[in-house]
Order: C-alpha cells, then sequence, then structure tokens
C-alpha cells in the first residue's frame, strides 16, 4: 500500500496508521496520548493530519493508510486545527515549566513554545484546582499537570496489569489518582515517569537531580538479568544520573524494571574499588594494580595445571573469551555455574521483563563454552587440595555460604570486583574491575540475541575492564591477546565461536541481532 | 477502626444472580454499586473495595468506574433525596424558581445536604419529564408539574409521587395503542390487544427474511442518528463463531425527549416482543436493556413485565416451543448522558466509565465484549412487530417516503399541552406539533414564538418564521437542523437566546465524558465565557472566542457528543447573534429592562 506524506511516497502493510508511517519517513506527528507500544485511544486530538479529498483534519493515530492516500502533516489547516487543540490542553493547565522536572523532556512545553502560545486566554484563577505533590512511593504525582492522556492507565493495564492508578470524576473535573494516593507497589514504577508526555508523573529518585538538558546519553544494555532490557545510561561529567529504558521491539518495547533502573548507583558507590589488594599475614593492603598482575601471573605460571578459573555471567563476550584464553594458556579447570544460573535463564519472574536469572550473560558464556570443568568438579579439586591458584572473575562463588570450606585449601585465591564487599575477605588478592558502565562489549540474553554495551564514562582509579585485566596477564605469561579494544576482543572471539562467526560490533548494531535468525539467513 | 462493608445475606444472594447475568463478572460492577448504595446510602472507600473484590477488579478501576457516575455518592446523602430537573424544558417552566425555592425552605444555598440532614438537594439535567415540567425525583419517584405552593408538600412527605398525566394524540393510535388502557402494562391487556399473537410465526421464520423485512420497511433507527435498522443489522459478520448481542438503548437523555420512557412504563411488553423477535433477526441470544439510572419506574415496570413473560415462556430458553433461547437482562445507568452514545454504552455495561470507543471497528463488528452487537433504540425496537405484523410494505407506505412507520414526538418548553404524540413520520409539520389542536396546542399566556429546537438540544434551533417543515428525517435536514430524537422544545419571546445557550451549555459541559480534549476543555471554557456574556461581563472578543471554540470542537472531537454539544451555541449566534451583542453591549441581559429582544432592542434606541 503507497501513501504520500508530505511529499514523500512510502510503502506500509495494510494495517498501518498516518502517525507509523510519517514516523518511517522521520516525520513527528506531534501527539500526546499515542505510544507505540500501547494501545490507540485516541483522546488528545493533537495528532490531526489533512488527506486530501476529507473535510476535516483526521487523526493520525487512529487513521489507516489507505492506497493513493495523499496526506498533509504540516499545512495551514492542520496546524491552525492543532494549535486549538493545544490551547485547550493549555486551559487547565498550570504552566510551571520553571519549577517543573519535566521541562526539557515535555510535549507540552515543546508544543507550546513552537506555536508560541504565551497570550493565554484564560487566567490562573479560572483553572480546575487539582492534586500537587501527592507522594505515590517511588513516583510523585501532580494532577494539575496532567493532560489526561491515560498513557499511564493504559501501561499498567496493558503491561503490568497492575491497575493501580485510575481517573476520578468525569469532563474538565477528570482527575488522575491512585486509589486512595496508595503508593505505586510494581516493579516497572519508573516507566510511569517515562510514559506520562508531561510533568504529572515523575520519579522520586531523578526529581530535582539535574535539568535533563545538560546530559550525556549513551546507549547500553541493562546487566540487572538475562532479558537485557535496551537502556540508555544518562550521566554528566562522569557521574550517572538515571538509566532510562531505550526502544526495542524485539527485547524490551520500552520499558525497563526498577530494579535495573537502580543499578546506576553501583557504578558510583563509595565502596567502589580503586586499586589492588593483597591480603598478607596481619593487615591487608593495597599494591599498585600492575604488582598485582606480576604477583598473580607468577602464581599461575608456578601452579602448573593446578589452576582453575572460575568465569561470571556478569561478565562481557570480551570479558569472558579474554578469561578464557588466559585459562588455556595454562591449561586450567573452567566453568562459570556457581548456582546455576543456566537454569533460571528463561524464566520469566513476573510476566513482564524481569527474569529468575539476574546476570546479563548466562547465555554468552554458554555460547563461548564455559561450562567446562564442572563447578563441582572443581570444588572437589579445591577440598582435596589439588587447586593451587584459584582466579574468580566475579564474587560469586565467594558469596556462597559454603565457600569458607571448599576454599580452606586453596593456598592462593584471586577475585575481580568492582566493589568491596565482606565476601572477598575470602580471598587473597583482589582486583579492581570496571563496572559494566564503565566497559563496552556485548552480552547474549536469554533469547540468543547478541546486544552491545558502550563506555558511558571512565573506571574510576585503577581499575579497569576484566577483558584487560586478562589480557594483561597474558601479556605477562608471554601469550599476549591480539587485542587492544574489546571491539578486537570481540573479532578474536567471532573467529573461534561457531555462534558469532562472521560477526562484527558494527554488525550487531544498536538494538542487538538475533543469532538463530543469523544462523537461518 | 473502620466498619467493614458487606451486603446482608438477602442483598449478596440478590448480587449473585445479578452477576450470573454477565459472561464477564466486571460488567456486574454498576449493579453492584446501586446495589451497596441502596443499602448503606452511600459507597464509602470501603464500599468500593469490597466491589472492586466481588466483581474482579482493583479498587482503583472500581473508583475510576463508579466516580463517573453522578448518581453514586461517596459521602453520606439525605434521607430524602430531591433531585430536581433543571435542563432547558424544566426551566422555561419554572424550575428554577422551584429550585430556589426548595433550597430556600431548607436554608441551602444550593445543592446540599440540609442542617437536620434529612434532605439532600441537587440540580439534576434533563430526566425525560419535559412533559411533566418543572419536575423532580423524590427519591427516584416521579414528582412532576409541581407547582411552587406545592414546596411544603413535597419536604413533609405529604407529595411523594405524582406523574404526569400523558396526553393523547389525535390520529390512530399505534405504537401507543395500549398505553392509555387500564392495565397497560398487564400481559393479559398487551395480548388482548392482539400482542404476541404472532410472535411463534415470527420466531419460527428464518432470521435472514427478517432482516431483509425490516430492509424492505424502510425502519431508521429513532435514537437520533436515523440509520436504516436492516442495513445496520445487515452489517453483522456472517459466519461468524462469536456470540452476538442486542442492546437496547434505554438510556434516553437528550434534552426534550421522553418518548422511550412513556413506551416502557406503559407498554413494557411491546418492547419485549421486539426484543424477541429481532434477537432472533440477528441471532442474538442474549439482550442487555440499558436503562438510564433516573428511570427507577421503568426499571421496575420492565422487570415486573419480563417476570411476567418469562413465566409464559415468551422470553428464556426455547420461546414458545420453537427452539430459540432469548435472554433479557435489564442494566442500569448511574448518571451520564454519554452513556447514549452506543460505544460508551457498551463501555459502561462492561463495568467501565462511559467513554466512547473509537471508530472503526463500529459495534456491529466488535462491540460488546468485543463481540458482534446491534445497538438500537427503544423505539426502533417497539416497532419491529409492527412491520412483522402488518408487513414491511404497510409500514414502508405508513408516513412518507424515505421516512416510514409511525413516529413519536415529544414536545416541551413553552406550549399549552406538553407531551408526547404519535403520527405517521412526517405527516405532521413542526408548526403542527406546536401549534396544532390535538398537539402542542401553541403557546400560553399569549406570548410569541422565539425559536423550536425540533429534535433534543443537539438540534440546530428553527426561528419561528422556520417551523413549516415536515418532521421528519429529510425535511428537517433541509430546513438546517435535524429530526435527532424528535424532542422539540419550544421557546417563547419572554426568552433569553443568551440564557438558553448558557442553560445547555451547561449540559454539555457537566455532561462531556472527558475523554477528548476539545470537548472536555471545549464546553467548560464555552460555559464560562456565557456565564460571563449573560451576566453583563462579556467583551466583544467573547463572541469570536466562542465562535472558535465551536469550529475547533465540531472539528475535532471523539465522539459525536461534541459536535452536539457546540450546537446551541452555534445556532444561537447564527440566529440571534444582535442578542449577544445587546448584553456585551449593554453589559446586562435585556430581561432587566424590558418583557422581549426586541422592546428591549427598540427602547436601547440603536
Ligand atoms: C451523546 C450521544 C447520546 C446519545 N443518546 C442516545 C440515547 O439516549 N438513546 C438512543 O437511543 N440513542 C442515543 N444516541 C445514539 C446512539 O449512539 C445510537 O446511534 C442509537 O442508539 C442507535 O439506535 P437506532 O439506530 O435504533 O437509532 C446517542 C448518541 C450520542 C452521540
Ligand atoms: S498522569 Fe501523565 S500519563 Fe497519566 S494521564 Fe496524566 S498526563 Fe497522561
Ligand atoms: S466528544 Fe470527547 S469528551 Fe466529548 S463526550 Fe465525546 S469523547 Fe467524551
Amino acid at each position: 500500500m503507497k501513501c504520500m506524506i508530505d511529499g514523500r511516497e512510502i510503502e506500509v502493510e495494510p494495517g498501518t496508521s498516518i502517525i507509523l508511517a510519517a514516523q518511517r519517513l522521520g516525520i513527528r506527528i506531534p501527539h500526546f496520548c499515542w505510544h507505540p507500544d500501547l494501545s490507540v485511544d485516541g483522546n488528545c486530538r493533537m495528532c490531526v493530519v489533512e488527506i486530501e479529498g476529507s473535510s476535516k483534519p483526521q487523526t493520525a493515530c487512529s487513521t489507516m493508510v489507505t492506497d493513493g492516500m495523499v496526506v498533509h502533516t504540516d499545512s495551514p489547516q492542520v496546524r491552525k486545527a492543532r494549535r486549538a487543540t493545544l490551547e485547550l490542553l493549555l486551559v487547565n493547565h498550570p504552566i510551571d515549566c520553571p519549577v517543573c522536572d519535566q521541562a526539557g523532556e515535555c510535549y507540552l512545553q515543546d508544543q507550546y513554545m513552537e506555536h508560541g502560545l504565551h497570550d493565554a486566554r484564560i487566567s490562573l484563577d479560572e483553572k480546575v484546582r487539582k492534586r500537587k505533590v501527592v507522594d505515590l512511593g517511588p513516583i510523585v504525582l501532580d494532577a494539575e499537570r496532567c493532560v489526561l492522556c491515560s498513557r499511564c492507565i493504559r501501561f499498567e493495564r496493558e503491561v503490568t496489569g497492575t491497575n493501580q492508578l485510575g481517573f476520578v470524576g468525569r469532563g474538565d473535573h477528570t482527575e488522575i489518582a491512585a486509589f486512595d494516593n496508595r503508593p505505586i507497589s510494581h516493579n516497572y514504577a519508573g516507566n510511569l515517569a517515562d510514559v506520562c508526555p508531561v510533568g504529572a508523573l515523575l520519579s522520586r529518585d531523578f526529581r530535582f537531580r539535574m535539568r535533563v538538558w545538560f546530559l550525556e546519553s549513551t546507549p547500553s544494555v541493562c546487566p540487572g538479568c538475562s532479558t537485557g532490557c535496551n537502556i540508555f545510561i544518562d550521566h554528566r561529567d562522569g557521574e550517572i544520573h538515571r538509566l532510562r529504558p531505550r526502544r526495542n521491539v524485539s527485547v524490551n518495547r520500552s520499558w525497563m524494571c526498577d530494579l535495573g533502573r537502580a543499578l546506576y548507583k553501583g557504578a558510583g558507590a563509595p565502596s567502589r574499588l580503586l586499586g589492588a589488594r593483597l591480603r598478607s599475614e596481619d593487615d591487608r593492603g593495597m599494591i599498585p594494580v600492575g604488582e598485582a598482575l606480576d604477583l598473580l601471573s607468577s602464581r599461575l605460571r608456578d601452579a602448573g595445571e593446578d589452576v582453575a578459573f572460575l568465569a561470571s555471567p556478569q561478565a562481557t563476550n570480551e570479558d569472558l573469551f579474554a578469561f578464557q584464553s588466559l585459562c588455556d594458556a595454562v591449561s586450567g579447570m573452567l566453568d562459570f555455574r556457581v548456582d546455576d544460573p543456566q537454569d533460571r535463564m528463561a524464566v520469566l519472574e513476573d510476566g513482564v521483563l524481569l527474569r529468575a536469572d539476574r546476570n546479563p550473560n548466562t547465555r554468552g558464556c554458554l555460547e563461548l563454552g564455559l561450562g567446562r570443568t564442572g563447578v563441582d568438579a572443581i570444588m572437589s579439586a579445591c577440598r582435596a587440595g589439588r587447586v593451587k591458584a584459584l582466579l574468580l572473575q566475579g564474587p560469586e562463588l565467594l558469596r556462597t555460604p559454603a565457600a569458607g570450606i571448599f576454599l580452606e585449601k586453596v593456598p592462593f585465591v584471586a577475585v575481580m570486583a568492582e566493589n568491596d564487599e565482606p565476601a572477598l575477605a575470602r580471598a587473597h588478592l583482589v582486583l579492581p574491575a570496571a563496572a559494566w558502565t564503565e566497559n563496552e562489549g556485548t552480552f547474549v540474553n536469554f533469547a540468543r540475541r547478541v546486544q552491545r554495551i558502550e563506555r558511558a564514562i571512565e573506571p574510576p582509579g585503577e581499575s579497569r575492564p576484566r577483558w584487560r585485566l586478562a589480557s594483561d596477564l597474558l601479556a605477562r605469561l608471554s601469550r599476549p591477546l591480539d587485542a587492544t579494544t574489546a571491539w578486537d576482543v570481540f573479532r578474536l572471539a567471532s573467529r573461534s565461536t561457531a555462534a558469532f562467526s562472521g560477526l562484527e560490533h558494527v554488525s550487531i548494531g544498536e538494538s542487538g541481532l538475533d543469532l538463530d535468525a543469523i544462523k537461518e539467513s | 477502626m473502620t466498619k467493614t462493608v458487606e451486603y446482608k445475606p438477602e442483598n449478596l444472594a440478590l448480587f449473585e444472580r445479578i452477576r450470573a447475568r454477565y459472561p464477564e463478572k466486571r460488567s456486574a460492577l454498576l449493579p453492584a454499586l446501586h446495589l451497596l448504595q441502596d443499602q448503606e446510602g452511600h459507597i464509602s472507600r470501603e464500599g468500593v473495595e469490597y466491589v472492586a473484590a466481588l466483581v474482579g477488579v482493583t479498587p482503583a478501576q472500581a473508583h475510576d468506574a463508579a466516580s463517573f457516575y453522578t448518581m453514586f455518592r461517596f459521602t453520606p446523602s439525605g434521607r430524602r433525596r430531591i433531585e430536581i430537573c433543571t435542563n432547558l424544558s424544566c426551566a422555561l417552566r419554572g424550575a428554577d424558581d422551584l429550585y430556589a425555592g426548595v433550597c430556600n425552605k431548607l436554608g441551602l444555598e444550593g445543592d446540599g445536604i440540609s442542617s437536620a440532614g434529612d434532605h439532600a438537594v441537587s440540580s439534576a439535567e434533563c430526566l425525560a419529564a419535559c412533559g411533566g415540567a418543572p419536575a423532580l425525583q423524590v427519591n427516584g419517584a416521579w414528582v412532576e408539574n409541581v407547582q411552587k405552593g406545592e414546596i411544603e408538600d413535597v419536604l413533609a412527605g405529604r407529595l411523594s409521587r405524582r406523574p404526569l398525566k400523558w396526553p393523547r394524540s389525535p390520529g390512530e393510535p399505534i405504537l401507543l395503542r395500549n398505553v392509555f388502557k387500564k392495565d397497560s402494562t398487564s400481559l393479559a391487556t398487551y395480548r388482548a390487544g392482539g400482542g404476541y399473537a404472532r410472535l411463534r410465526d415470527h420466531l419460527t421464520t428464518p432470521p435472514g427474511e427478517i432482516v431483509e423485512a425490516v430492509k424492505l420497511s424502510n425502519l431508521r433507527g429513532r435514537g437520533g442518528a436515523g440509520f436504516p435498522t436492516g442495513v445496520k443489522w445487515g452489517f453483522l459478520p456472517a459466519g461468524d463463531p462469536r456470540p452476538r448481542y442486542l442492546c437496547v438503548n434505554a438510556d434516553e437523555g437528550e434534552p426534550g425527549t421522553f418518548k422511550d420512557r412513556l413506551l416502557i412504563e406503559r407498554d413494557p411488553h411491546q418492547l419485549i416482543e421486539g426484543i424477541v423477535a429481532s434477537s432472533h433477526a440477528i441471532r442474538a441470544r442474549a439482550c442487555y436493556v440499558y436503562l438510564r439510572g433516573e428511570f427507577h419506574e421503568a426499571c421496575h415496570v420492565l422487570e415486573n413485565a419480563l417476570d411476567e413473560a418469562r413465566g409464559a415462556n415468551l422470553v428464556g430458553p426455547n420461546v414458545l416451543g420453537t427452539g430459540v433461547d432469548v435472554e433479557i437482562h435489564l442494566h442500569r445507568g448511574a448518571g451520564s448522558y454519554e452513556c447514549g452514545e452506543e460505544t460508551a454504552l457498551i463501555e459502561s455495561l462492561e463495568g467501565k466509565r462511559g467513554q466512547p470507543r473509537l471508530k472503526p471497528p463500529f459495534p456491529a463488528a466488535k462491540g460488546l465484549y468485543d463481540c458482534p452487537t446491534i445497538v438500537n433504540n427503544v423505539e426502533t425496537i417497539c416497532c419491529v412487530p409492527l412491520i412483522l405484523d402488518r408487513g414491511a410494505g404497510w409500514f414502508a407506505s405508513y408516513g412518507t417516503e424515505r421516512n416510514a412507520g409511525p413516529k413519536l414526538y415529544c414536545v416541551s418548553g413553552h406550549v399549552n399541552r406538553p407531551g408526547v404524540y404519535e403520527a405517521p413520520m412526517g405527516s405532521i409539520t413542526l408548526r403542527d406539533l406546536v401549534f396544532g389542536e390535538g398537539y402542542g396546542g401553541g403557546i400560553p399566556g399569549g406570548r410569541r414564538l422565539r425559536a423550536v429546537i425540533p429534535g433534543g438540544s443537539s438540534t440546530p434551533m428553527l426561528t419561528a418564521g422556520e417551523i413549516d417543515v415536515a418532521m421528519d428525517f429529510e425535511s428537517l435536514s433541509r430546513a438546517g437542523s435535524a429530526l435527532g430524537s424528535a424532542g422539540a422544545i419550544v421557546i417563547d419571546d419572554s426568552t433569553c437566546m443568551v440564557w438558553v445557550a448558557q442553560r445547555l451549555t451547561r449540559f454539555y459541559r457537566r455532561e462531556s465524558c472527558g475523554k477528548c480534549t476539545p470537548c472536555r476543555e471545549g464546553t467548560a471554557w464555552m460555559l464560562r465565557l456565557l456565564d460571563r456574556i449573560e451576566s453583563g461581563k462579556g467583551a466583544p472578543s467573547d463572541l469570536d472566542t466562542l465562535s472558535e471554540l465551536c469550529e475547533t470542537i465540531s472539528g475535532s472531537a471523539l465522539c459525536p457528543f461534541g459536535d452536539a454539544a457546540v450546537i446551541p451555541v452555534a445556532s444561537t449566534l447564527a440566529r440571534f447573534r444582535a442578542e449577544y451583542e445587546y448584553h456585551v453591549r449593554e453589559k446586562r441581559c435585556w430581561k432587566e429592562v424590558a418583557n422581549t429582544y426586541e422592546d428591549a432592542a427598540g427602547g436601547a434606541g440603536r
């Protein structure tokens, strides 16, 4: 089906709305209530367009493209209608942008600036008064700013099924409300602030933190579980201010969960490890990372084949590949399945996005063949005193209750970690690792989708990406890895790993690739 | 400790029976709230939670729906609730004085509860009692034609029910053939008049043939839009496995309209027979009659008639042994004009706020519970047995070409004999309806006619010189108006037309469902401007803003309500603009200085 929008032709499948067809041409039709991942409600009447042959403007969200249709999205008739609707939306709006946290990402503000609607024909004392600053737990509600678009209600009905928000009253006295002002109790509250096109629902966490126009955004993937929601990391001057979902219809549509959203806090926490730490007889001492790597490499060399490696499903494929290469260099034992995350990998916990496996890259571990020796076999070897050195890519093992018993007879345990925690005391050497926000590379989600993360900020202190720690060790073992960036490591991995064969980080793109689909094509 | 709210055992049992009427329990929300409110007097927060749990929704969902409807009270109310219609037809006959008188006696400034706590007063929108104006309801019972001197009687409980006396029509009654009979609501009376006599034949006629007959009869919907009924039925998707539903629209809320109320209150079996035959025709096994919440009396009458009909195997499984199953359920609304719009009606029936859906899809393709659904007006359905009994040819030739069948016309406001009159469609003119001996009988008090709204508040007004127009769809639309729901409101020359626009706009502003921006915000803005102009505080630019708003709202609202809502303003601005200008220029309403606008305009020396 072909149609013409603003003089440009586009072909779409039957049942495509004008707003979507226009979007594909990069034409954004102003709107409030329409959302690509929610049902069409048609209530705001903002997205009107002119269709040749039709006397009145039509809403682009609810009108389907027909063959030969000619559409104008910015004609004088359209601009007039849009301006009139906008003015009506402002009738009861407080226009308090200077003190509103939505400023900078508010559809209403954008439009009202564009149409220059400053000469309000309705005075403030004529406006309907509604409730302001209502505490709903993770969300702060201001009913006066609400444009009654019902996006939040549709989100809770269609995505979470929680239905905690609803309207009260009718006509121009309609107000958005949570029953009895009860706090929003589901794990997706942050999305309510995202879907709200104005400043009526704001995130308590982000409120008053930062004007959004100062922020820089880096595309990434949430490391909170095996779903791998696509996100943006919003940061400024080396500090992360928030995470927000990045739309990907194949993974998370426009959403992410609150557990994931909170994960940026770890990267800037006071518990970050800024240098290496060696446990000696009486005290714990900080040592330069170079020295720590020297020590560790000599331990690995001395141990001969009596070494074991436990990879971490928190790590990127590049981290994993470098780690595996290290293990192969000394012919050690290798696995990653502490607590068997692979058994939970595909289990959807809440029917929405969150999966029971809280690792972003369990699937990557499987693709790279890191489940080799068996964790039980490695643990028995440890208990039998047959392991002289154990290198952990993350603290997973140290956190298990039985760790102490297993590690009793291992003379040297080294661990890579981002944050300090009591469990690390069980290791002799701690290496400071870069957090996921400071690393680049790839994860494979539960459904075999390989996705890229990008570096938003620099690693603090002497911390560095895990793949870098591994390649520094390999260099010391005279088996240097032919890589200076994570993408070089990916190239190496793609040569030896069937799943990644022929892939490059560019071809993965910002929305990732389905490995099953590649195999078929 | 807060008191826990729950049904008394007999109400819980009743709820269970109500709940069983619907395939989805959420539909029981409105009935469940009515039941609780009747028991407790109002619906508390705990009450909302209790009902929400019973019908399987969250408290927020229940409150979202409940708070949409004006009949639900969330705070305690008075023991005797007096609802006084102050919409146009009643206001033209003294409702404002009546309202002020009642408030005054109770020491109230306006809507509220008397200090003794025994009376609650509220100004209501059109109650479909325009023929008995001014009218009120005391705890749901009609008290009509209330004289100022009777306020004491109402407050003392001496006058607690008095429905209007319906006048008779001059010609041969067809739709109204039973309503003046003694015991007109009983099965025996209906049968004695030939009712149900051929129902068995109709139910053994193949459905397709009945649809064909209805098409041939040229029956057009009586709910307002005049869409050909047979054609609408033909839109049902053939060979679709989903159940089909018939919804009868008995929400009668259009100001000036009170015909469906008469049909239900006085001849319920005619409607029931129509439903059974129509359900068979469209292969629906269940029909919901959506009765406006204020129709307490009609609900009671229809419930009793249904019991009788069920007892006589005229409704229910295997009707008259024909193998046709038709169940009829009553569903009460709870105070919302918009619920008369067919998709809002369906939403309301599903236990949600009465807000319309986007069309397409139309109900015939995706309606109640997403199944194929036909929504028809009460009068439309009442025509179906006539077509089947007397023949499609008879029906088509009764009335005028393209405007077939008998028709009920309502007339109210400034006429001597307000009421509902029957005549063959198009056989009388608007002048006949207003002035005709057997109809409205002219303007009282020697006044002159100023304007008539011919078909309910959503149809454009006509001036005294424009009333020689036949009362049918085509003629009225040629005259620049519409037949609508055939509710004529007559306005004499003592009436300020800005006030008329203001009163009707107040109605649209109160009844706007609030879903779409232009109607929600625009009606409120229009009312503010009209309040200003009528009270002499308007500016010349306000008239331009009003015109702009009319254009914006009618061009962009989501449902036809938006188009309707601007009609009072648009049509008075078009025909009586000088009167608006007078208000702005003289900074007052002309009624302060003269008896008619002509006198005032002349007297002002311009
Ligand atoms: C705001 C609004 C209110 C309406 N109210 C009623 C009503 O009270 N009764 C009615 O029969 N139709 C009403 N309608 C028309 C219905 O949407 C629908 O067209 C009608 O019930 C179809 O029945 P019919 O074809 O038999 O006329 C209303 C429409 C609108 C837009
Ligand atoms: S709170 Fe925001 S998302 Fe919800 S209805 Fe209002 S404007 Fe829309
Ligand atoms: S026009 Fe809009 S606000 Fe008005 S009744 Fe229809 S949907 Fe509701």
